[in-house]
């Protein structure tokens, strides 16, 4: 875990940087040099077809340089160093904040919390940290259930003996220790509904492993859990996603980050992952019924088109790009929960556990 | 102005929002102009209804409309506009040339059964493309649709096509300005820049004060020339506004001087500096912005 970016995770060290950059910018005034904010790019994919883009590396791809002469950067830069003397206080006192707390500080300059985001993204380039690093935490969205155990800051988590019971992820995953399991595979899935589904079927009783969900889009604790677990135990990880466009776009944020987040892509995705279903093929396979399947609107072709040219999908998951060239071709997409219609434990008797054992995943 | 071409010209704004709402659409949409009169009763009444299937409007398509009145009679006409919509704006304009707009008009009289005069057409567009055609191909194709309707007159606002330009931004972007790179008009760009420097000033002061690093904050002080029985917050504070504004200054007599060489601007690279991090090429579904 430990990489260039870690370095500077400790509390003094930020406050060290804020100084710095605080003295630079003061300095450059005083001497009569302009006002500017250098800002590294990142990017986790392109859609160049060209495939010698660097892509799959973590640098910078060019820089940003927000200045005094543009309309357009000054308020960027006034909204950064709103934020940065925000996050400078939290640190020194040692509180924390959400993003939203943050921009209830100053709604009418803020006006969204879009503008927020940016300004603690460029912060966290700015000082080379994760955002967690500057004291800005959010309320976690995941669950967690399966054959784990784990201390966060002295509560116990303890699933084995009860392992169908529903913990959330915790928040403050720098805090999470003694992480042991007997478990045999990670599973994630996309949905909530799912993971109730199989809580309610016990299926962590019958099948040794964790299942993890983030409920629909991942957030940043849910990732930097699922990558700990990884680091930790060491076990494959199997995704379930309905076999629709938003799905598709789920597990490729699980497995390589997502855009927004790109300069901290390498402490969030966890590449190892397996896409376990629904493929547009297990359709046929498991025999679903017609009504089941939905017709792709014009926005899920336009997604999927788009998608479809990002360059990880040639580079690293080909096996993945002709699934969803499958899905396009096809026009139609069905939802995890059609695997019920069978019978309502078909999705946790049989699908998942014939497949994990089949080794049908790619 | 009458009261016929003051509510024909509202209502030809009306229908041009309407048709622009479904072009945008990707689904077939139908776009109803209805008049119903009602003479018995007191005062008459006709009523105008436009409505479309087309995407969900937004504030700002009725923020522009400004109607004069003066003519009318306040006994004549009751004014009242009611709009609704049920869905938010599209970010698609992608489709903003498809053959999807289908025209009802229907005429009559309420109180007189059967006197409803019905006809329904399709939108006549001579391009026929598709959604994956790419963008540029259809802002191609849309050019050349609007050239050979409009031949060469590029001075001449249609009122035909689109009234305002206001209701086709799309996106929440902050587009940036070029005027700093046009004419003399910079000088108002520039009042704008100057006007960020008190804020600026604050948060670099607000950095520096509150700092628990009193060597740093001696360092500061010594740069910004202060002797440390001047220092309070707002000295702190005008002496770093002062220098913000001087360096504000200094860049626009630079532009200035580099206009006056008759050296082009060098090109902006980066139109939208904000679209880089967050929603970069395709959109996410869900970003980061939740949590």
């Amino acid at each position: 875990m430990e990489g260039n970016r870690r370095i500077t995770k400790g509390r003094e060290d930020l406050l060290a940087k804020i100084r710095d950059f605080t003295c630079s910018l003061v300095r450059n005034l005083s001497e009569g040099r302009s006002l500017a904010v250098f800002i590294d790019k990142f990017r986790n994919y392109c859609t160049n077809p060209d495939a010698n883009c660097y892509c799959s590396s973590d640098l910078p791809k060019g820089q940003e340089i927000l200045s005094v002469k543009r309309e357009c950067n000054v308020r960027r830069i006034d909204v950064l160093l709103r934020v940065l003397l925000i996050v400078q206080q939290l640190l020194q006192e040692n509180r924390h904040g959400s993003k939203r707390d943050i921009y209830y500080m100053h709604p009418s300059v803020f006006s969204d919390q879009s503008v927020v985001d940016q300004a603690i993204n460029d912060i966290c380039i700015l000082l080379q940290c994760s955002r967690h690093n500057l004291n800005v935490v959010s309320v976690g969205n995941g669950l967690v259930m399966g054959w784990l155990r784990f201390l966060e800051a002295e509560r116990k988590f303890d699933c084995m003996n009860f392992p169908s019971n529903v913990h959330p992820i915790p928040v403050h995953v720098d805090e999470v220790k003694d992480i042991v399991s007997v478990a045999k595979y990670i599973l994630v899935v996309e949905k909530e509904s799912v993971f109730q589904r199989l809580a309610n079927d016990r299926f962590c009783n019958a099948n040794r492993c964790i299942v993890i969900t983030g409920r629909g889009y991942p957030d940043i604790p849910t990732r930097r859990f699922l990558r700990l677990l990884l680091e930790k135990l060491c076990l494959p990880i199997y995704c379930l996603v309905d076999c629709d466009p938003y799905g598709f776009d789920i597990l490729t944020t699980y497995c390589f980050g997502s855009m927004q987040m790109a300069y901290d892509a390498k402490f969030l995705r966890v590449p190892e992952i397996r896409w376990l279903g629904a493929f547009p093929s297990d359709f046929e396979k498991y025999g679903l019924p017609q009504q089941c399947l939905l017709p792709l609107t014009a926005e899920d072709k336009r997604r999927t088109e788009t998608m479809l040219l990002r360059c990880y999908l040639q580079r690293e998951v080909p096996q993945w790009r002709l699934e969803l060239e499958s899905m396009l071709q096809r026009g139609v997409k069905f939802e995890i929960e059609a695997l019920s219609v069978h019978s309502l434990s078909f999705l946790s008797e049989q699908y998942i556990p014939s497949k994990i054992q089949g080794g049908l995943h790619i | 102005m009458d009261i016929s071409s003051s509510v024909s010209k509202f209502c030809f704004h009306l229908i041009s929002s309407a048709f622009q709402r479904c072009r945008v659409s990707e689904h077939i949409c139908r776009l109803s102009v209805v008049l119903k009169s009602s003479p018995a009763s007191d005062p008459p009444i006709i009523r105008i209804s436009i409505s479309d299937t087309g995407i969900g409007s937004s504030l700002e398509e009725f923020q522009n409309l400004r109607c004069s009145w003066e003519g009318i009679g306040v006994e004549k006409w009751d004014g009242l506009l009611s709009a609704t919509t049920t869905s938010s704006h599209s970010k698609d304009t992608s489709s903003i040339f498809s053959q999807n707009v289908a025209f009802e008009l229907v005429a009559g009289c309420e109180d007189v059964p059967g006197s409803q005069y019905e006809k329904v057409f399709l939108a006549n567009e001579s391009n026929h493309l598709t959604f994956s055609t790419s963008s540029v191909e259809c802002l191609k194709s849309g050019l050349e649709d609007y050239v050979l309707k409009h031949g060469h007159r590029l001075n001449h606002n249609c009122k035909s096509c689109f009234s305002t330009w206001g209701h086709l931004k799309v996106g929440s972007g902050t587009a940036c300005s070029l005027e700093s790179h046009k004419n003399s008009g910079s000088g108002l760009m520039m009042e704008v820049i100057r006007s960020y420097a008190p804020d600026l000033a604050r948060s670099i002061a607000g950095l520096i004060l509150s700092s628990n690093d009193s060597d740093f904050q001696k360092e500061c002080f010594s740069l910004l020339g202060l002797q440390s029985r001047e220092i309070g917050e707002e000295t702190v504070e005008e002496s770093i506004k002062e220098k913000i504004i001087s360096v504000i200054d200094m860049n626009d007599r630079k532009s200035q001087r580099s206009k006056e060489v008759a050296v082009a601007p060098a090109p902006l690279l980066f139109e939208d500096n904000r679209c880089w991090n967050s929603k970069f090429q395709d959109e996410e579904y869900e970003g980061e912005d939740e949590f």
